[in-house]
């Protein structure tokens, strides 16, 4: 699995432009990260719904936020899903704002307003909606999924509700969860590996920003 | 009165001018294009459905994203809007 960041020029006016100038960025950084795993020029296509389309044999997810834009990718069959996100940090109001939307009551009970908190939230969720909704042909909202801290030994996304016989209700998901200066970086890395059985080495993975 | 006020806090010129301010382009918006194409994202997408909880408008990211168009929106909304 490899990563790939690339920043875009900023010197464009409006949503449309920029949105145009994020996405050709995130195409640059997919394509940078497919070609270093299979060692052959990659192209990333868009689908109607804006997804990448990776080549055969290749899986993975783009993402962008001010300027940047970072991909992950991995090889089909070592991964069944592949989510990555980044967004900005939030200001309080935002956080507020969103809230009520983005969180679970047990998520606002918990971390209560903490902007760093719901910026983290919000993105693992996204990150694992890239991540899962593909490999199970269905959408879901954000409150299919709670962070919960407790007695594990890194925060976790629990489904709250049951998405299809091997997703269910109460599965545990481990997202990676990186505060940075300019935001937050999440990602839902799924191995393609039956549950219960340790991942084989070869499985290591590595982020390159 | 409070019904009118919420239609009319509501209607598709208060929705066009809204997603103009969250999309940052003062363009014109064709109603049925993907609004993606015109730089809305998920964070925007979130901050839309806390705003419209916040008006009495129970709808969902999902219900907001799965098709993020002003056509759509404006359906979704007059139909939470009248039940």
């Amino acid at each position: 699995m490899q990563s790939a960041g690339w920043k875009s020029n900023n010197d464009v006016e409006t949503g449309r432009e920029r949105r145009a100038a994020q996405h050709k960025a995130g195409r640059i950084a997919a394509a940078k990260v497919g070609a270093r795993l299979s060692g052959k020029p990659c192209n990333v296509a868009r689908g109607m719904d804006g997804a990448p389309i990776w080549p055969n044999g290749l899986r993975g997810s783009i993402s962008h936020c001010n300027g940047r834009s970072v991909a992950i990718a991995g090889h089909a069959g070592n991964w069944c899903g592949l989510g990555i996100d980044i967004e900005q940090h939030l200001s309080v109001e935002v956080a507020k704002d969103i809230a009520p939307v983005a969180l679970t009551p047990y998520e606002r009970a918990h971390f209560k307003g903490d902007p760093l908190w719901i910026a983290l939230i919000f993105s693992a969720k996204e990150s694992l909606f890239k991540a899962l909704s593909p490999l199970i042909d269905k959408r879901f909202d954000f409150d299919a999924a709670e962070l919960c801290v407790d007695a594990h030994p890194a925060p976790y996304l629990r489904l709250t509700r049951d998405l299809t016989p091997d997703w269910c209700a109460g599965r545990a998901i481990t997202p990676l969860l990186i505060p940075c200066k300019d935001g937050v970086l999440t990602a839902v890395t799924l191995p393609n590996y039956p549950r219960n059985v340790a991942p084989p080495s070869i499985y290591k993975s590595a982020i390159v920003m | 009165m409070t019904e009118m006020k919420t239609v009319d806090a509501t209607d598709f010129e208060w929705l066009e001018t809204r997603v103009s301010q969250l999309i940052e382009d003062e363009g014109p918006i064709d109603p049925a294009e993907s609004l993606i194409f015109y730089g809305l994202d998920s964070l925007r997408v979130m901050k839309f459905a806390g705003e419209l909880k916040e008006r009495g408008i129970i709808v969902s990211f999902e219900d907001l994203a799965k098709d993020p168009t002003l056509n759509a929106w404006s359906a979704l909304i007059d139909a939470k809007a009248a039940s």
